[in-house]
């Protein structure tokens, strides 16, 4: 029990006392508390542990950057894990329960691994399970680690507004940078939006104080808000911007305590960044033992809470930025030794014992501090503060695609100016101290009066720290993933010296904090350790978002029917009303079956299909107009086979290459006239064939003499298939040129009028029978189904769904792309040979057909199976030699029973498969083996017969 | 969420919905036309004096031609047009009455919602009124109190329900 809280000070309301519990300990703290600071009051230390080793851990910092201090929170029975103590305002009722710890951080029931710490270092994951196998040990690895665990019953509400908008300026982070730079902009006339993740604007100001002008900073901070205002612009507090992207999009987070969260996507004509700095550890024995803080979050607790972080303090520090801590908490009744590892320093702040020269080497205590050494002599402490410098905050400036500087005299990697569109000002780009940052936002914001100014200060002094291989003892690098700096050496000789690869190795930067008090320690040490700079040695990739996110903020409104929405058919509640069943089949929200047994209908439905007559919605089948002069030559470089042969009112099955000569679409082609073509693409691929025929279209083509019009949804399309079919058009007063084989033969199309209104009908046929597609104008489409209701109403048959479907077409060996091919499927492979061997003109895809690997002849080519007994054989399952060795020779793409043959139908890709007709091989599914027949892929009807039955 | 249970409906004429200050109307169908290539020659055949609309123009009373791209626009009618589909010399018509079903959303709330929608600055001036509105390619244009949305049929229910969510909140 060290931190208490003074009787008065701070920015929080001591009339408002709120309780919470921390791991079942009653606490409490006031209104304006964040969890950090109500339990830093409470002299609570031990608050978690850590993710390996499960060492104790305890507060470090005093935002963004800390690593420890992360609980799963309940209120009102919900838990949210991993909320961050330093950025979460304290409400009454809340229940802290502490992470990586089993029951709780002060009984961890895991501590003795420590134990076995020295069989336990860097990439011994990797070396050490993989002997039984992972699966065995992963179940324990996740029991152990993992941070908070997820509440069932959390599900977060779906309310978070997303909002795009612009402005003139847009500056990140309000400290004194900051704010120098938005007021300088704001009265230059720039509308200007400045932004903070605080609950208040004055970023280091609020803790640190400072005269500006003259005047207290409020003054200036003031001024600065009202010109903001007069501009037209914008604050944002509490607003976190977590994300640069391309095109100068920028993504903010913001909390509102009445409202929702809401989420802003801005753009702006310039940015400036004023991010700050964040205070670096430092590395000695046992620097992860709790007590151990920042010098700059002390100071932090102290000014705006009221909170002394102990009673006996040890400040060690190598910059001048510790003198004012020291001083501070002098002023309060701890007792305050501080350690300057320089020998010239600032003299000594009033009731601080100052000592020059002096390194702090070892941290001694076993659950929390209880003396520091210096140059060997054991200090009494319940406190260690440290300050190994400051690390800029160049996260935004990196994801803006910015390169960094190596900067001596700030010991710190700086942004290149002109390497990203943002300017950085402040503490953000190595500037320290108040006069320099003021300076640099002044001119940042493209100030043209003078430069605000501030009560003379000395220069900005700091000495570099690093790690030191030489001291005894284990020193901590990141302290959530446990990474030591034996760890860091470990990986330099086992060869990963890259910053990239060592991240990977020892996990070092994965944690919450994102690598904000690790990462400079872990570059540092491998340079040393490597005889590199820090620039040569680089840093590792700064990605969004900047902090932890909720993914509700993120989504927004877009879960349920809103996450990644379906298409709908115009007649959807005219299939509800007849009973159907809805799924999604390539996008779009279609029928599976009529029916509540959905296996069982599609049994029926495809019988009735065969039988009688079934009728389905066909509305998603692609209708891509290709007109003009080109439209022929630009469909017989875009396809597999060629269409300018095709007659005027025919049809012809097509198959659409990709560059590598895979499948990517089939479809028929309709001819309507000499320069327009209708491309019925299959429903999935209607958007990725027009742009393969747009592109050719610009790029390949005249592109005026040619053109497209994807009109898909402006049609309802109906189909009437089975031997009935005619029987069901006469019945339902379609005109009788569309019965007659002899004006509308298989494969064939035309344009005519139904009840006033335009009708195309082609046979084409996707279930081997029989078949009319009608197309009506979508507004005609409920009347178009009523018709055709009403005359199977009278005669008989059935709507069939999308399931019905696929038993009727893989009966008759017809595939599905993308189930019954895959990634490396060519024409070949399917028997489709003839524009291969025939067609010398050029076509998408042709070179790609005539590669080594496009000739071998084992490629996986398409078969049907044939099975003993009623069970379908399992699709996606392996086809495997039934002696020999095992391997697998391909896979189950299709599998069905069919009503209509009484027995399981399947297709499949076999390796040689035309070559091995009536060959046995087995099918190996989850560790059960069965035979099956390779069979011609077509089972029912191979003759043909009934497409003009 | 199973898609099977997804019931919320594709809109249709007249439907009107209200709330925080915007109102979302179906309007009613009327007649359009793809067309490309020559766009002027298109024009003066289908629709003599009719402009044509890109984003951040005001859609002005009778027929307009809302751009799509340099050299494709939906010519909008209040009824359909009879017309040849197909190539006419030096542009392409393809009937496209419902193709699109248009939405207006009025208010003084009608730019939140825009706003919650597209990156793309209604006040802006663009030649083409194609944006990505809630993630999904639409045809925008100004109204006389907001603006007009054109999504394709079968996003219509989607757009109308984030629009119903967005303007419940």
């Amino acid at each position: 029990m060290s931190g208490w809280r003074l009787a008065d000070g701070g920015a929080i309301d001591r009339s408002r006392p709120l309780a919470f519990s921390f791991d079942r300990k009653a606490l409490s703290g006031f209104a304006g508390d964040t969890l950090a600071s109500a339990l830093l009051a409470s002299g609570v230390r031990g608050l978690g542990r850590s993710f390996k080793y499960h060492r104790p851990r305890g507060l470090w910092g005093l935002g963004g950057e800390e690593p420890n201090a992360i609980f799963d929170v309940t209120e009102d029975g919900v838990t949210t894990p991993n909320l961050r103590a330093t950025v979460t305002p304290l409400r009454a009722g809340m229940a802290l329960a502490s992470i990586n710890a089993a029951p709780d951080a002060a009984h961890d029931r895991y501590r003795m691994v420590d134990l076995a710490q020295r069989f336990l270092p860097a990439g011994f994951y990797y070396k050490t399970f993989m002997g039984l196998g992972w699966m065995r040990w992963e179940p324990m690895i996740r029991r152990m680690a993992g941070l908070g665990w997820l509440d069932p019953a959390n599900h977060p509400a779906a309310n978070t507004p997303q909002v795009n908008a612009r402005c003139d300026v847009l500056v990140i982070g309000a400290g004194p940078a900051g704010l120098a730079a938005a007021r300088a902009a704001a009265l230059g006339g720039a509308m200007v939006w400045l932004v903070d993740e605080a609950s208040e604007v004055g970023g280091t100001l609020r803790w640190r104080g400072g005269t500006i002008d003259g005047a207290d900073w409020h003054d200036f901070a003031d001024d600065a808000l009202a010109a903001i205002e007069t501009a037209g612009g914008r604050v944002f507090r509490n607003t976190t911007l977590w994300g640069a992207f391309d095109h100068g999009l920028f993504a903010a987070w913001e909390r509102r305590e009445s409202a929702p969260d809401r989420h802003w996507r801005i753009r702006a004509g310039r940015t400036i960044l004023a991010s700050g700095a964040i205070e670096r550890p430092l590395w000695f024995a046992h620097n992860d033992l709790p007590g151990v803080m920042s010098a700059e979050a002390a100071l932090h607790y102290l000014r705006l809470y009221g909170v002394v972080a102990g009673r006996r303090i040890v400040v060690a520090t190598a910059n001048d930025a510790s003198y004012p801590v020291a001083a501070a908490l002098a002023a309060t009744s701890a007792e305050v030794t501080l350690a300057d590892a320089r020998s010239e320093t600032p003299g000594a702040p009033d009731g601080v014992r100052l000592l020059r020269g002096a390194r702090l080497t070892r941290a001694k205590g076993s659950h929390t501090v209880v003396a520091a050494v210096v140059d060997g002599a054991q200090h009494d402490a319940d406190t260690i503060l440290v300050s190994g410098g400051y690390t800029p905050s160049v996260h935004l400036f990196a994801q803006a695609g910015g390169k960094l500087d190596w900067n001596e005299s700030a010991d710190a990697l700086v942004p290149r100016p002109g390497s990203a569109p943002m300017v950085v000002a402040g503490a953000a780009n190595g500037g320290f101290g108040l006069a320099t940052t003021l300076a640099q936002g002044h001119a940042a914001g493209g100030g043209s009066g003078p430069v605000p100014r501030v009560a003379a200060e000395g220069d900005w002094g700091l000495a570099a720290m690093r790690p030191d291989p030489a001291l005894s003892g284990r020193q901590w690098i990141d302290p959530q993933n446990d990474v030591t700096l034996k760890d860091v050496a470990l990986a330099a000789r086992e060869g990963f010296v890259s910053v990239e690869h060592l991240k990977r190795y020892t996990t070092l930067g994965m944690a919450s904090d994102q690598g904000r008090n690790a990462n400079f320690a872990g570059l540092a040490a491998m340079a040393a350790l490597t005889g590199r700079s820090i620039p040569e040695t680089g840093t590792t990739t700064y990605r969004p978002p900047f902090t932890p996110v909720p993914l509700s903020a993120i989504a927004g409104l877009r879960r349920g029917e809103l996450f990644n929405p379906v298409k709908r058919l115009t007649l959807e509640q005219s299939h509800r009303s007849h009973g159907a069943r809805f799924r999604e089949y390539g996008g779009w929200l279609r029928p599976s079956a009529y029916g509540d047994n959905e296996a069982e209908a599609a049994q029926s439905e495809a019988l009735a299909a065969r039988q009688d007559v079934g009728l389905y919605d066909a509305s998603p089948l692609g209708k891509i107009e290709v007109l003009g002069p080109g439209a022929a030559e630009l469909l017989d470089f875009c396809g597999y086979v060629r269409m300018s042969t095709l007659k005027l009112g025919r049809a012809r099955y097509g198959l659409m290459l990709g560059e590598s000569g895979i499948i990517h679409d089939d479809g028929v082609v309709l001819r309507l006239a000499a320069d327009r073509f209708i491309l019925s693409a299959s429903s999935s691929h209607v958007g990725s064939v027009r742009l393969i025929l747009e592109e050719a279209r610009q790029d390949r083509f005249d592109p005026v003499s040619v053109y497209l019009h994807n009109v898909t949804a402006n049609w309802v399309t109906l189909t009437v298939t089975g031997p009935r079919s005619r029987e069901l058009l006469r019945a339902a007063g379609m005109p009788g040129a569309l019965t007659d084989d002899a004006a509308l033969p298989h494969m064939s199309v035309t344009e005519t009028a139904w009840d006033g209104h335009d009708l195309r009908v082609a046979r084409v046929s996707f279930t081997g029978d029989r078949s009319y597609e009608l197309s009506v104008s979508a507004r005609h489409g409920p009347a178009l189904h009523s018709v055709l209701e009403a005359a199977r109403r009278r005669i008989g048959g059935s709507w069939i769904g999308l399931e019905a479907l696929m038993i009727l077409r893989a009966e008759k060996g017809y595939i599905l792309i993308g189930k019954d091919t895959d990634g490396i499927t060519m024409p070949h492979d399917l028997g489709w040979s003839a524009s291969r061997q025939k067609r010398s003109d050029e076509y998408f895809g042709r070179r790609a057909l005539f590669t080594p690997e496009a000739k071998r002849p084992d490629r996986r080519q398409l078969v049907g199976l044939e099975t003993e007994g009623d069970t379908p054989l399992p699709t996606g399952a392996h086809l495997v030699p039934l002696n020999g060795p095992r391997r697998s020779l391909g896979f189950v793409t299709s599998s069905y029973f069919s009503p209509n043959l009484a027995r399981p139908i399947a297709l499949a890709m076999v390796e040689g498969g035309q070559s091995r007709m009536g060959e046995e091989l087995g099918v190996f599914h989850l560790g059960d083996l069965r035979s099956a027949r390779i069979a011609p892929a077509c089972a029912f009807d191979p003759e043909g017969e009934r497409l003009n039955g | 969420m199973d898609e099977r249970d997804w019931t919320n409906r594709t809109p249709s004429s007249g439907d009107r919905m209200e709330g925080r200050g915007a109102v979302v109307t179906c309007a009613a169908p009327g007649g359009a036309v793809m067309i490309s290539g020559d766009l002027e020659a298109a024009l003066a055949a289908l629709a003599p004096g009719a402009p044509f609309v890109g984003l951040g123009a005001r859609i002005p009373e009778g027929p307009f031609a809302l751009c799509i791209a340099r050299d494709r626009a939906l010519v909008v009618t209040e009824a359909p047009l009879a017309l040849t589909p197909g190539w006419h010399e030096s542009y392409a018509a393809t009937p496209a009455d419902d193709l699109y079903l248009c939405m207006i959303v009025e208010g003084e709330e009608a730019g939140t919602v825009a706003a919650a929608a597209t990156g793309a600055p209604l006040d802006a001036s663009s030649s083409s009124a194609m944006v990505l509105f809630a993630g999904t390619p639409c045809l925008v244009a100004k109204g006389s109190d907001g603006f007009l949305v054109w999504a394709q049929r079968p996003d219509a229910a989607y757009l109308w329900s984030f629009m119903a969510r967005l303007i419940a909140q």
